[in-house]
């Protein structure tokens, strides 16, 4: 508004206002009554609905295709591996000295260390991301070579080990080599060094005095010690028996944000369809059964329960399907309408999260696959839910809100903007007629002031099939006092509502894809020139 | 504002044609070494009232009354202008390589010079709003203003005997700003939903970072002279003088952060497009997009401008009885200007000389004033002239002007 007084007053400041002494009374300042458009703008279905959520007929007539994940299992949920340590002592079993030559090799030690699973029988183990860390600490006075192992571990299909050398030390002052191994890519078989194991990580510490040295004498005090640490592994692949075990999901929720900006208001659906789909890429059979399914609406505080023979029944999924290096998923799904369940009221609750408890039952029927059971890290057990909706509905004080921070001209303490009108001029091509609200916010959100609006805005004509045959315009108002002016400098937030009513509240009329609102904001307002210094 | 109006004037006030005539009496020899000390300020409009000008000068709030008054007294074609002048000239010397009765001239002076010609449209869209327009095409055609600020200070020669001179002037720019709407209307839908524009024009300004009496902006030169005639006369009859003069004949180039803006462009505005209904922060105002909108943004580079000449010539007639006539008919390149003609009649009262004058044109309208040249003593003289009585009367005259001067004569 301050640009349109400039535009229209610039050549008066510059004329007018230039020339001579100025006192304490400030630059010269006059009031003038502007009236300019402020805002055009349009409101399609498109500004409310994503595109993508929108299908069109052939008829023109909407259709609402939303989809979202109700629920969803991942690796995290079926398979941890707990970071693991071994340790490995080596101590003269006898007082000693005893003299150690250059070169000379210390007992070795194989070790097959069991991973803490619980239920998880795994035999294969296909790391994507972790990270094996030896500590050797040596109290020897001569340097050693260690040599950690992994007979069951392969990279590239080569076996693994890590070496490292460790300074002399002694037992007051040891020496320590820490090692690393970046462990991403390494297949370990658990079936340890018999292969007859499960879990089974196998390891074998070689300790060799250093061959160019003077060897060493070596009493029952001397020692030498490797921590080896698996750590933040995260499985690439798995096979083994995955046990028989039940994973309780929920109760959570899950947030939905297809009616974000519906605050208020009731919406009454002609037809809604709802599909649930779970698919399984878990190499292990399932047993679904989902406690609840809630539709809540947090403004409200209304709960509406999913009701459908699914709710509480068992649902199995059959294994997922080993493709070698990738898999392929089984689903089951299951179609609601308003004629098996309370999937409208579901709907028409406006909810904006989804309330869900689910068990999940892992191989129902036991190790049925002798042990190869398998998951990849990309296996999940995912729920969808996909709602196909036709627009045609009826909408009784359905409110849209939205909040400006209007870009002011001017400060709290001095602008020029004292009072005015301003006019919503709106051409409607909805089915809707439609009430304005206008409230000034403070910083929390609280009502501080109202601006009052006259009129509303005018439904458009409504032909006997439902369609909008032409749309109508019509002009609210709002007159803004210097008090209200004030307050909106002071609390800068303006809440604008609509409420929306469709014209024959006792039929459902279809929402066409080229319904539109035009609407323009035309202000009337006194402003005083200079009145923002 | 009663108390202002006559406070001010006495204070500030300054003829606008004055600038080029003998300070001392009529009659005092012209070939005398002095320094002369002008100052003053000179406001004059065809149409406004003064009372609406000096709030505007003095600040505060402009009440409505007072801009309805001037409103009513608008006519199809407006003018104002202002001129204030301070400066210092020194005129000494016998003889310049040789030439006896060439003196050596020196001057330094500051100027702000503004004029304004204006359709009453432009009047109530400034101090009314276009709310009053609405379903009305406010014309805003033929439009124009221009104010300059500079400096000057130079030399030059003076011929003792005749009177004549001429000086060159460095230019030290201040700041400048012109607008000139060639040809602008504004039309305002009745329920304001439109605003259709047509604007063309230019907007010209000096860098807007400093204006102040400090500011370099720009640097020019100019050359200022008058060449005075004697007319032949016989023993005992009247004598008479032409002069033709010219002041600030010249130009100053601006620097490179000269800002210009030249839209001719036509369009309808039905406020800023919000592509989001739901996000309309920011968008009440717009003001980048309204700068982009109505085509005015402007760009900065160097710029020429000629300096606001005044060129004058004048024909006086001095009777031996004392009593003298001045004709005097001027220009100046100011907008609103229109050429101005004074007549005033002299009466010497031996050192002193006092005189009416009539005049019309400039910036205002048909106006009297009295002018009063006095020798306070052997050295000091003075000037006081008061070109606008009627300018004095109330805050519903217009125009203000006159004049006061000091020459010192060594």
């Amino acid at each position: 508004m301050a640009r349109v007084a400039s535009a229209i007053a610039v050549g008066g400041i510059l004329l007018f206002g230039s020339s001579g002494c100025r006192k304490e009374a400030g630059p010269p300042r006059w009031d003038v009554d502007l009236l300019a458009p402020l805002v055009n703008t349009s409101l399609t279905l498109n500004d409310v609905i994503a595109d993508s959520l929108l299908v069109t007929g052939t008829d023109g007539a909407l259709t609402l295709l939303y989809r979202t994940e109700l629920f969803g299992v991942r690796l995290d949920t079926l398979l941890q591996v707990p970071d693991t340590g071994i340790t490995y002592n080596y101590v003269l079993p006898i007082p000693g000295p005893l003299f150690f030559a250059a070169g000379a090799l210390l007992p070795t030690d194989e070790d097959a260390t069991s991973l803490d699973l619980e239920d998880v029988q795994l035999r294969t183990l296909a790391i994507r991301s972790g990270t094996l860390q030896v500590d050797l600490t040596n109290m020897i006075a001569s340097g050693i070579t260690g040599t950690f192992a992994l007979p069951g571990g392969t990279f590239n299909g080569q076996p693994v080990a890590v070496q490292g050398v460790v300074p002399a030390g002694s037992p007051l002052n040891p020496s320590f080599t820490p090692l690393t191994r970046d462990l991403a890519g390494h297949w370990f078989d658990l079936r340890g060094p018999d292969l007859d194991q499960v879990n089974a990580l196998s390891s074998q510490i070689t300790i060799q005095l250093d061959p160019n040295g003077a060897g060493a004498n070596v009493t029952n005090l001397d020692s030498v010690k490797a921590v080896a640490t698996y750590t933040d592994i995260v499985p690439q692949f798995a096979e083994g028996y995955f046990g028989n075990r039940t994973e309780q999901v929920g109760p959570e929720n899950t947030a939905v944000d297809l009616f974000d900006r519906i605050t208020d208001g009731l919406l009454d659906i002609d037809h809604v369809e709802a599909r649930l789909r779970i698919t399984n890429g878990v190499g292990a059979d399932l047993r679904i059964r989902i406690h609840e399914l809630v539709s809540e609406n947090t403004r409200t505080g209304t709960s509406v329960p999913l009701v459908h023979p699914i709710v509480g029944s068992p649902i199995n999924l059959t294994r997922a399907l080993d493709l070698g290096g990738s898999f392929q998923s089984t689903a089951w799904s299951t179609t609601l309408d308003p004629g098996n369940s309370t999937i409208a009221a579901f709907v028409e609750n406006l909810p904006d999260r989804l309330r869900y408890a689910v068990d999940l039952e892992l191989n129902p029927l036991g190790d049925i696959s002798n042990g190869h059971d398998f998951l990849y890290h990309e296996s999940a057990v995912s729920a969808q839910l996909e709602l196909e909706m036709p627009l045609r509905l009826i909408a009784t004080d359905l409110t849209v809100e939205s909040i400006a921070t209007p870009d002011l001209p001017g400060s709290e303490e001095a602008h020029g903007l004292t009072d005015g009108t301003l006019s919503l001029i709106a051409t409607n091509g909805f089915p809707f007629r439609a009430r304005l609200l206008l409230d000034i916010l403070d910083a929390d959100d609280q009502v501080v002031g109202s601006i009052p609006v006259v009129g509303e805005v005018a439904s458009g004509e409504v032909d006997p099939d439902g369609l909008v045959r032409d749309p109508v315009r019509s002009v609210c108002t709002a007159s803004l006092t210097p008090q209200q002016v004030d307050l909106l400098y002071a609390e800068p937030r303006l809440r604008i509502r609509a409420v929306f009513n469709t014209a024959d509240q006792a039929q459902h009329l279809p929402l066409m894809a080229h319904y539109r609102l035009d609407l323009q904001v035309v202000a009337g307002v006194n402003y005083v020139v200079n009145g923002d210094e | 504002m009663s108390e202002r109006l006559p406070a001010l004037a006495l204070a500030l006030a300054l003829p606008l044609l004055s600038f080029a005539q003998d300070l001392l009496p009529t009659g005092d020899a012209a070939q005398r070494d002095r320094v002369e000390v002008r100052g003053g300020f000179a406001y004059d409009a065809n149409t406004l009232l003064n009372e609406l000008v000096l709030d505007l000068t003095q600040g505060g709030f402009v009440e409505r009354d007072v801009r309805e008054r001037s409103q009513a007294a608008l006519r199809s074609n407006n003018r104002l202008g202002q001129v204030l002048q301070l400066g210092v000239h020194a005129v000494f010397g016998d003889s310049i390589l040789g030439r006896a009765g060439l003196k050596v001239m020196i001057s330094a002076t500051h100027q702000d010079q503004a004029g304004l010609r204006f359709r009453p449209d432009v009047y109530a869209l400034t101090f009314f709003g276009n709310a009053g327009f609405a379903g009305q095409r406010a014309d805003l055609s033929g439009s124009a203003f221009e104010q300059q600020r500079y400096q000057t200070l130079g030399a030059g020669l003076y011929h003792a005997r005749s009177g004549s001179w001429v000086r060159l002037d460095v230019v030290k720019g201040q700041s400048w700003t012109a607008v000139h709407l060639e040809d602008a209307t504004l039309f305002t839908a009745a329920d304001g939903t439109r605003i259709d524009l047509r604007l063309h024009g230019t907007y010209r300004s000096s860098d807007t970072a400093r204006s102040d009496l400090g500011a370099f902006n720009g640097l020019g030169a100019a050359i200022s002279f008058a060449q005075r005639f004697s007319l032949p006369t016989r023993n005992g009859s009247a004598a008479h003088r032409i002069t033709l003069g010219a002041q600030d004949l010249g130009a100053v180039r601006w620097n490179d952060r000269a800002l210009r803006s030249g839209p001719d462009t036509a369009f309808t505005y039905d406020g800023i497009t919000v592509d989001d209904v739901f996000d309309l922060t920011g968008a009440i105002t717009g003001e980048e997009q309204l700068l982009d909108t109505f085509g005015v943004r402007p760009s900065a580079a160097a710029a020429w401008r000629l300096l606001p000449l005044h060129a004058w010539a004048e024909h006086s007639v001095t009777w031996p009885t004392g009593w003298r006539m001045d004709l005097r008919i001027a220009q100046r390149a100011l907008p609103g200007f229109i050429p101005f003609a004074q007549l005033t009649g002299w009466r010497r009262f031996g050192a002193q000389a006092v005189g009416i004058s009539a005049q019309y044109g400039g910036f205002g309208g048909l106006r009297a004033g009295v002018h009063g040249r006095f020798r306070i003593t052997r050295w000091l003289g003075a000037e006081l002239q008061l070109p606008n009585l009627y300018g004095l009367t109330g805050p519903r005259a217009r125009g203000l002007a006159a004049q006061v001067g000091l020459v010192f004569i060594p």
